[in-house]
């Protein structure tokens, strides 16, 4: 029996016999390549739809989230990294969980969505596409968290099934991507621009670290990007660093570098700015981009206020605001 | 006039000491150099697994030999004498 390519994301893993991926869950048994997390993950939630984050999808629904173990990236601040870093065989949890008992379990919890997040769900690829086709049968929503670090074909095949995505993206340079997750960037701008072309609702999260990738130039770079490849209506998050894993050496990103990034995202066009995980302010809020109107008013993950009409206009000046609301 | 060589005639205190300055700057330049490495290769990668607990996860069905899509069997490698 002889080595298996992996061709699912661009590593292109040369896999021998007994071994595994890169992503430490796709192993080659018999000369044939295994998804040895299909229908069993290791974390199981529910969660509000504004903790993805995604604030322009269903406000407020309750998502079912599911993760395995394994990934493709191994950044050195993953907050998951217990999952994330570890194959199968390693952990202690885990659930028997084949899609169909994931999809009922969405509906007995009252859930609108489910969720393939926590690790990356590139890596349990076959089980989100059966899990999302039953799920999309029964009126579920199927929601992705992914670094987008996979190659165009099996993405295009998976978003025929995915309603609204949150992709990272990490930095905006080759160099923090390989020194920082052991990746790269170009094909996480291909994936970025794929789930657009496909029609998925997508927001992107750029997690701001201190010394790592807070410098402001560099953001005003990605989100020119964003906005010329994406399109100003997309949402974008700056999301606060907490200390996590092998840079736990670093501080919490203050919150002066968040409200400075903001400004240059919102001054090179951007019409939707948020910021995450920094409890309370008010970037966390959805504004009119027109007339500066509040449209939803939200806290943590909570929406405490939304004054969207039906159709997902302003109520002052009808501007038709991007996203799925109902 | 003494000779660089008698000058610079190295005592065997000296010789450990040298030998252990060496040391340490190898292992700082592995360790730094090391950094590097953690860096996985973008492309062609693969892992050992604990193959034993794999396979016994798998067969008290707490994990899956589900086929994947997505990859190709790659041709068998030729020996010397050009056999398969
Ligand atoms: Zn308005």
């Amino acid at each position: 029996m002889g080595k298996v390519v992996c061709e699912l994301c661009p590593r292109r893993c040369a896999i021998p016999e007994g071994g595994a991926g890169d992503c430490r869950v796709r192993v080659n048994l018999d000369g044939r390549l295994r998804a040895t997390t299909y229908g069993h993950p290791s974390a199981v939630h529910v969660d509000p739809m504004e903790k993805k984050p995604l604030y322009h999808f269903r406000p407020g629904a309750r998502v079912l989230s599911i993760g395995t173990a394994g990934c493709n990236l191994h950044c050195r601040h993953c907050q998951n990294w217990q999952l994330s870093q570890r194959g199968g065989e390693e952990m202690e949890v885990l659930y028997e969980a084949p899609p169909e008992a994931v999809v009922a379990l969405a509906e007995v919890q009252g859930c609108r969505a489910i969720a393939y997040t926590y690790n990356d769900p590139i890596v349990f690829y076959e089980y989100v596409l059966d899990t999302a086709e039953q799920a999309r049968a029964r009126g579920l929503a199927n929601v992705l968290v992914t670094a987008g670090y996979v190659n165009r074909e099996p993405l295009r095949r998976l978003c025929a099934v995915v309603d609204a995505v949150n992709t990272d993206l990490k930095g905006f340079d080759e160099r923090f991507y390989r020194d920082v997750c052991g990746a790269s960037l170009k094909p996480v701008l291909d994936a970025l621009v794929t789930f657009r072309e496909e029609g998925v609702w997508q927001e992107v999260t750029h997690l701001v670290i201190p010394t790592v990738n807070d410098d402001l130039t560099m953001i005003r770079r990605m989100a020119r990007w964003h906005h010329d490849h994406l399109g100003a209506d997309t949402p974008l998050h700056l999301s606060r660093f907490q200390p996590m894993y092998r840079l736990r050496n670093l501080p919490p990103t203050p919150s002066e570098v968040l409200v400075r990034a903001r400004e240059e995202a919102l001054d090179v066009g951007l019409h939707h700015v948020y910021i995450g995980n920094l409890f309370g302010h008010e970037a966390e809020s959805t504004h009119c981009p027109r007339d500066g109107t509040l449209l939803i008013r939200r806290s943590g993950f909570r929406v405490l206020e939304n004054h969207l009409t039906e159709d997902g206009r302003c109520p002052v000046c009808r501007e038709r605001i991007a996203g799925v609301w109902s | 006039m003494k000779g660089l060589a008698g000058r610079l005639r190295l005592h065997s205190h000296d010789v450990l000491l040298v030998a252990f300055v060496g040391v340490t700057l190898l292992g700082i330049a592995g360790v730094l150099g090391g950094g590097g490495r953690a860096v996985l290769p973008d492309v062609g990668g693969s892992r050992r697994v604990d193959l034993e607990a794999l396979t016994r996860r798998i067969e008290a069905g707490e994990l899956s030999a589900r086929e994947a899509l997505w990859y190709h069997a790659e041709p068998a490698e030729r020996d010397g004498q050009g056999r398969l």
